[in-house]
This record gives structure tokens, C-alpha cells and sequence, in this order.
């Protein structure tokens, strides 16, 4: 039953009926076709926005997540892998990987490690260094996600077995993509969520794609959100100085892994996704301009009243004890400049490969988008969901990051936990950490994304 | 007035008449049902001057008070004429409006304004259609005394 109401909403559209109209897609490039990297998506057109270098996400996202069907036994699992192998191969034939044609990333959960191929996780799963280090014991580079201060006590901590992420800016792709795995594939997969959304379509200075989804939607503080904004809370976020290079938050680049005896998930990643309500209402009645825009970048930033995009030059990010005088000083910290300072490359960085990564470089990838979901647009479990009917504006979180750790050392600085051990004194969601007083996390989980060769149930080859 | 208010002062939504020593004033009315929901009206009047008036904001973190002095009313969304006012929408305010919308304007040399607070059951559009019609229906009294 439930896997019938999951194939009917994948391809459903329900409030994003008017996404499919309200969205053209920008003018792509052609791109670089199969990475390495499955996580990756080339070709993505950069553009200048008020004078700063702004990359064009694609229109249409859908995240679907699943538990597995399959029997943890090898021919059963060595057949699901043909299958989804095959499925992903047929989508490959049919999409350039890029926004233009279907960006298609596969991420598998923690659960699915331990319960379908845990001796070879045990040996093969990446080992985080650092985290190892500084808890003196071994870590992995995928771990549990946790709830960070300014979470709600009930945020939900998922154990799903894989996650799809789909993009595109044609939203038929990504339906085509959806359906060609949890659809023709539901006897292997039970799906658990469908989540949707959007980002950008303002640039060329008709109305964004948030903007009009959020009026046509009539979520509270819609008509207050700004005519052509990337988000819902008015700022571009995809200058491409805040946004990591290609490749730099894969397992191997900054050395922050030991990739283990076969070097098996070299080109992967970790990609943690969490869903976030945002209280529109609050940030535009309560927060003005200017204070929007200290409470996003830092206390110190100043912006001409309208300006989306600000610059996030590599040189001038922020560091420790520039975020602790911000604290003392304004009793306030900075939603970006926090995060720097465990976000950006603290000193310059020579990669595996030899590439130099300069000091200011920013690490995390990132793949959020908007949505109107209330938390999700499908769920298996509405009531441990706590789905609602009603639409709500929020962001889909996705970003890749080298490890787990190196996400929740982001996250953990966002609540004034910062990398050198501080910790400032703030209430969970106080005013004066920014954003924070203004989300509202609902469920987080984390995954670790192969690289595409072993996209489709991973280590299971190796079983005996 | 939105309903239910109905403008009386000494009515039963009247929410207090307060007068401060630089004659400036605030008339609100107020209906309230537990737990959140709100139609909140304010009517502003300051003789004699026109500037945005200064509010105090105040903030305590980690045992440390801050005050900083900041206009009560920001944030403008632009200008309308509605009747013969000239009207600027600032969508954030301080004090009793604080989550208000509010329409400001200048006449005779003061400066008045009224505010509604966004709040359930109104949405930001709704509210922004009641004060476009009660502004536009606003009638001047001159003062007796």
C-alpha cells in the first residue's frame, strides 16, 4: 500500500504544480560527462551578480530516501546491485550528468553498512583522521548525525539505508530519474520520503523561483520575501567563493581520511541532509535590513539596503578570535563568518594530487535548496514525521563535506562552538546567533556518497 | 477597523491611551484569543515633529545588557498615496509594534502613523489590506483643548 502511495507521489506534484511552469531553464554549458565523483555536477553556468561571481544552481531538486528490501544475503544483494546498476546505466544513456540534463547522486546510510556488508565496512569504510585524533580512538568518516545546540529536542535522527538526490533543471528529468529506481525498482526499495524543491531562476530579473512559489503557495511572510532572491531569506548563497571547488571535499583531497587497504571509496564523500522550517515572518518583521545582513555574514558587515548577493572573498574570512571579539563586542556572532572558521582552508593546502588549495578556500559543497514541504512532500511514517498538509517555507540542507565530523565541526560553530575549543554562552536559537533564531531543524541524518563506480550498493562484490 | 475591533476608546477591545511629556501619543486596541492569535491596532500621533522617532533596544547576552538607540520604525517598502495621504509601509518596528506593519506620514509639520500586528489569524497581505482601508478611511479631529 504505502509503496503504491510513494510510486504515485513521485511523480506527483501537488503544491509544486506550478514549478513546472514557473521555472526556465537558464542557458547551460556543455559539460565534462562521468566523473569520477557522482556527487559532482559540471557545467553549472557562472554569472555576475551585483559585481560578485554567483553559480547558477539548477531549478528542480528531489531527495528520496528508502529502507532496503533485500535479504542481507549475497545473491540477493549481488542481484539488487545488477539491478540498480543497471537502472542508474540506462539513466546515464538517457542524461548528461549535469544541470542541463539529470545530476544523479546515490548516498547510502550508516544502517545499510552495518546490517548488509559489515565486515567489509569495517575494512574498507574511509577512517577519519582528525576526528580520530582528537577523540583517540577510531572514527569513520560516516558517523550518526547528532542533534547540535540550537536543535529542537525532538529533532529527528534518521536511519534510512540510501538516499537519491536528483537535479535538473527540467523537472520531468528528475521525475524520469525518480521513477526509474524507487518506481521500477520497489520490490529492492521501500521508499521512506520524498522531499522537493527549488532554487534560484532570478538572475536574468523576472521573479525567482522561490519567490513565486512561496506567494503561490501563500506560506506566511511570502510577499515579504525580495523579487528575484536565490532563497527565501533574501541572499544569494551560491557565490562561488563560498562554495568549495570541484573535487575538494572528496575522501582523498585534504588528506583528512585514510582511504583504507583498496583506496575503495576514493572520489566519494559524505553528504549529510537535514530539513529546516524557516520562519519567514520572523526574519522580515523582526529583523531588519541591516541586521539581516550582520546576522548572516557578521556584526561588522554592512550592505547597500536591497543588496542579495555579498561578496565572500577568500581573503576576508573570519577566524576564531575574530568571532569571540564579535561575541564580546556586539553580543552577536555572524551566521557565515561562524562557520568559516571551520569551513574555510585555516592555512594553504597541497592536495593528494598536488593541487594547492589556498588558505580562504571554502570546503563544503553545497546542494541545499528550498521548499515548501511541511517536512516532507511523501512520507511512509507521517505521524514519527509529523507531516502536515499545509505547505511551509523551509530549505532542504545538502552539502558534502569530506567527513561527518567536518559537517558537525560546521554546524557546531554555527552555535558558537567554535574550532579551537570555545564555546560562547548562548541560549539554543538566541537572537543573537543569527540564523538560528529563525530555523527550526525537523531531521538530520548523514550518509556517505560512493564514488560512481561503486554507486550502487557498495562493498557488496567483495562479499563472500 | 478589523474586525473585531471597533475603534472605541473605553470600548471593550480598547487597549490603553498613553500620552508621553513630548505630547507624542499611542492609542491601541487590542483582541486577543489564547493562545496566539491577535488583531492588534495602533494609532500614533507625534506634534510638533516629523523625524522617526528613537527607540531603546535592549538585549541580554550571556549576563551582559546591551542598549543601542535605533529608529523605531525601518525597514520601508516604498511610498502610497491612499486619499490625500502620502503614506511610507515600514515592516519593521520596535515597541508595541514590534511585528506590526505600519503606514507613517507627515502632515502639518507631525507625524502620525498606524500599525497592525502580523499575527494568526491575519497573514502579512491581509493586514496590509486593513491598513490600506482604514487609512484611507481615517478622518482628521482637531483638538478642542
Amino acid at each position: 500500500m504505502a509503496g503504491g502511495a510513494a510510486a504515485a507521489a513521485l511523480g506527483a506534484t501537488g503544491v509544486y504544480k506550478l514549478v513546472e511552469h514557473l521555472g526556465r531553464a537558464p542557458r547551460r554549458l556543455p559539460t565534462a560527462d562521468r566523473a569520477p565523483e557522482q556527487h559532482l555536477l559540471h557545467g553549472l553556468r557562472v554569472i555576475e551578480d551585483e559585481g560578485v561571481e554567483v553559480i547558477v544552481p539548477p531549478l528542480h531538486h528531489q531527495l528520496v530516501t528508502a529502507k532496503l528490501r533485500v535479504e542481507p544475503r549475497r545473491p540477493d544483494l549481488r542481484g539488487a546491485q545488477h539491478a540498480l546498476e543497471e537502472a542508474l546505466l540506462r539513466l546515464d544513456e538517457e542524461f548528461e550528468s549535469s544541470a542541463r540534463g539529470l545530476g544523479l547522486t546515490v548516498a547510502w546510510g550508516l544502517s545499510y553498512f552495518e546490517r548488509y556488508v559489515p565486515g567489509q565496512a569495517a575494512r574498507h569504510l574511509p577512517v577519519d583522521l582528525r576526528a580520530s585524533s582528537t577523540r583517540e580512538r577510531p572514527v569513520r568518516a560516516l558517523i550518526d548525525a547528532i542533534r547540535f545546540p540550537s536543535d529542537p529536542e525532538d529533532v529527528l535522527l534518521e536511519d534510512n539505508d540510501l538516499a537519491v538526490l536528483l537535479r535538473s533543471d527540467e523537472p520531468e528529468h528528475v521525475t524520469e530519474g525518480a521513477q526509474a529506481i524507487f518506481g521500477e525498482l520497489d520490490a529492492l526499495f521501500e521508499t521512506t520520503s520524498i522531499r522537493k524543491g527549488f532554487a534560484a531562476g532570478g538572475y536574468d530579473g523576472g521573479r525567482s523561483l522561490p519567490k513565486q512559489m512561496a506567494v503561490a503557495a501563500g506560506v506566511p511572510g511570502a510577499d515579504l520575501i525580495p523579487e528575484t532572491a536565490e532563497l527565501f531569506l533574501g541572499f544569494t548563497s551560491t557565490q562561488k567563493d563560498g562554495l568549495g571547488p570541484l573535487g575538494i571535499a572528496n575522501f582523498e583531497t585534504l588528506g583528512l581520511v585514510d582511504l583504507g587497504p583498496r583506496n575503495y571509496f576514493r572520489a566519494g564523500t559524505s553528504m549529510h541532509v537535514s530539513h529546516i522550517l524557516e520562519n519567514l515572518e520572523a526574519w522580515y518583521l523582526d529583523f531588519d535590513f541591516a541586521e539581516r545582513v550582520t546576522t548572516t555574514f557578521s556584526p561588522e558587515r554592512r550592505a547597500r539596503e536591497g543588496t542579495q548577493t555579498v561578496p565572500q572573498k577568500p581573503g576576508a574570512v573570519a577566524d576564531s578570535g575574530g568571532v569571540v571579539r564579535d561575541f564580546h563586542r556586539f553580543g552577536a556572532i555572524g551566521h557565515s563568518a561562524s562557520i568559516q572558521t571551520t569551513s574555510r582552508l585555516q592555512r594553504d593546502v597541497v592536495a593528494a594530487d598536488g593541487k594547492v588549495y589556498r588558505k580562504g578556500t571554502a570546503i563544503p559543497q553545497r546542494a541545499d535548496f528550498n521548499t515548501l514541504d511541511n517536512p516532507f512532500f511523501w512520507s511512509a511514517r507521517p505521524e514519527r514525521d509529523r507531516q502536515q498538509a499545509e505547505p511551509a517555507a523551509g530549505v532542504h540542507f545538502v552539502v558534502f563535506n569530506p567527513t561527518s565530523d567536518d559537517f558537525h565541526r560546521n554546524r557546531l560553530a554555527m552555535d558558537g562552538v567554535l574550532p579551537d575549543g570555545t564555546r560562547l554562552p548562548f541560549e539554543p536559537r538566541a537572537r543573537g546567533q543569527g540564523l538560528n533564531s529563525v530555523l527550526q531543524t525537523t531531521h538530520r541524518q548523514n550518509f556517505l556518497v560512493p564514488p560512481r563506480r561503486a554507486r550502487s550498493f557498495p562493498l557488496v562484490e567483495l562479499l563472500t | 477597523m478589523p474586525s473585531p475591533l471597533d475603534g472605541k476608546i473605553g470600548g471593550d477591545w480598547d487597549n490603553g491611551v498613553s500620552v508621553d511629556p513630548d505630547r507624542s501619543y499611542l492609542v491601541s486596541f487590542l483582541w486577543h484569543e489564547p493562545p496566539s492569535q491577535d488583531v492588534h491596532v495602533n494609532f500614533r500621533g507625534y506634534p510638533g515633529r516629523t523625524a522617526v522617532p528613537r527607540c531603546i533596544d535592549v538585549r541580554t547576552i550571556a549576563g551582559r545588557t546591551r542598549r543601542r538607540s535605533i529608529p523605531c520604525f525601518s525597514d520601508p517598502r516604498g511610498a502610497r498615496r491612499l486619499g490625500k495621504l502620502l503614506v511610507t509601509v515600514y515592516t519593521v518596528n520596535r515597541d508595541a509594534d514590534q511585528w506590526h506593519v505600519l503606514y507613517a506620514w507627515r502632515e502639518r509639520g507631525s507625524l502620525y502613523a498606524v500599525s497592525e500586528h502580523v499575527a494568526k489569524p491575519l497573514t502579512y497581505r491581509r493586514v496590509v489590506e486593513n491598513l490600506d482601508r482604514l487609512v484611507e478611511g481615517l478622518v482628521r479631529i482637531d483638538p478642542r483643548t
